[in-house]
């Protein structure tokens, strides 16, 4: 299988920063169940998930290199398009001061108190903690699945770097929690939205843009030039958006 | 049932977060995808009006939604 190098890095990062992201949301999860219920049920939660989800990729992704490469490009890079905006007009808001910025010690807290008014388990097998764990990382572990798909699907052999991303984001998150036994609350996470808004949306209109058989100009190129064009567009967006909401000099990229 | 529409809520909501934003954005699409096939040849200002257009309801949305938060 070849893969095309000038997309090969774009789409691994991309697919590695998205990915990132979401497992530090499932990590926070997880950790509130290994704490509050043990760790028997938020691991074994944890794997039965992963394991399906490796079931649903293997399924669904040899499957999409059937299906004519233009039509995947239109129908993935419309899905890659909405995706990234949700996340980029989410990111934009949030860096605005409009709605508030999610905090993964906050959201351990809320767990780790609804775990504990769940009540204890009856026998050695917690089901509360066992579902709690596997609920997240499919939820998670959804959106990464279709992350890596999207990001992987516009261009012959790019799901191997795609997946590389996500692969190397799980194995970083899952050393990080590891070691610190706590909610990686110091990650930068809407920053990383907002970057990772801004390459899912300019993956995506390239896709959807080859899809329709537009003539890019630069060809290739253009993915770049679109990245530029809404990382510029949605910075200026941040202070109109400031502005207008009456938040005043509020920065929150954080 | 219930369990079926719950994962196609999710689903769903992965992509759509704003049904206007969302449906804006598709228009647009259809829009540039009707006006490339009704083009002579591909000319490639029409992948910059698509950009252009996609650029255009973003600002729109976050200006409207802050407006709203005020």
């Amino acid at each position: 299988m070849t893969v095309d190098w000038i997309h090969a890095w774009p789409t691994a990062l991309a697919a590695f920063l998205a990915s990132a992201v979401e497992f530090v949301e499932a990590l926070t999860v997880v950790l509130a169940v290994g704490a509050i219920r043990g760790w028997r049920g938020a691991l074994t939660g944890t794997s039965a998930a992963l394991a399906l989800l490796l079931a649903v990729v293997l399924m669904f992704g040899p499957a999409l290199t059937r299906i004519p490469l233009q039509d995947v490009q239109l129908v993935v890079g419309g899905l890659l398009l909405l995706f990234g905006l949700r996340w980029l007009r989410k990111a934009v808001l949030r860096a605005a001061g409009v709605i508030p910025l999610h905090d993964e010690t906050v959201a351990y807290e809320r767990e780790t108190g609804s775990l504990r008014a769940a009540g204890p388990s009856d026998g050695a097998w917690d089901a509360v903690g066992f579902a709690t764990a596997f609920k997240i990382t499919m939820l998670e572990g959804l959106e990464v699945v279709f992350i890596v798909i999207a990001v992987g699907a516009g261009g012959a052999g790019l799901l191997v770097p795609a997946s590389v991303g996500a692969v190397a984001a799980l194995l970083l998150v899952a050393a990080l929690g590891l070691i610190l036994h706590r909610p990686l609350s110091t990650v930068p996470e809407n920053a990383l939205k907002f970057v990772v808004g801004v390459l899912l949306a300019a993956f995506g209109t390239f896709w959807v843009g080859e899809g329709i058989s537009l003539d890019w100009p630069g060809a290739d190129w253009s993915i770049l030039g679109l990245t530029l064009g809404f990382l510029a567009v949605a910075s200026l967006a941040v202070p109109l958006c400031r502005r207008r909401a009456g938040t005043g000099q509020f920065l929150a990229l954080r | 049932m219930n369990a079926i529409r719950a994962i196609a809520r999710e689903l769903l909501g992965l992509v759509v977060d704003d049904v206007g934003f969302a449906a804006a954005t598709l228009g647009w699409i259809a829009f540039v995808w009707v006006f490339a096939t009704m083009a002579p040849q591909p000319v490639p200002w029409m992948a910059i009006l698509l950009f252009c257009g996609v650029a255009a309801i973003l600002v729109e949305s976050v200006l409207r939604r802050s407006g709203a938060a005020r």
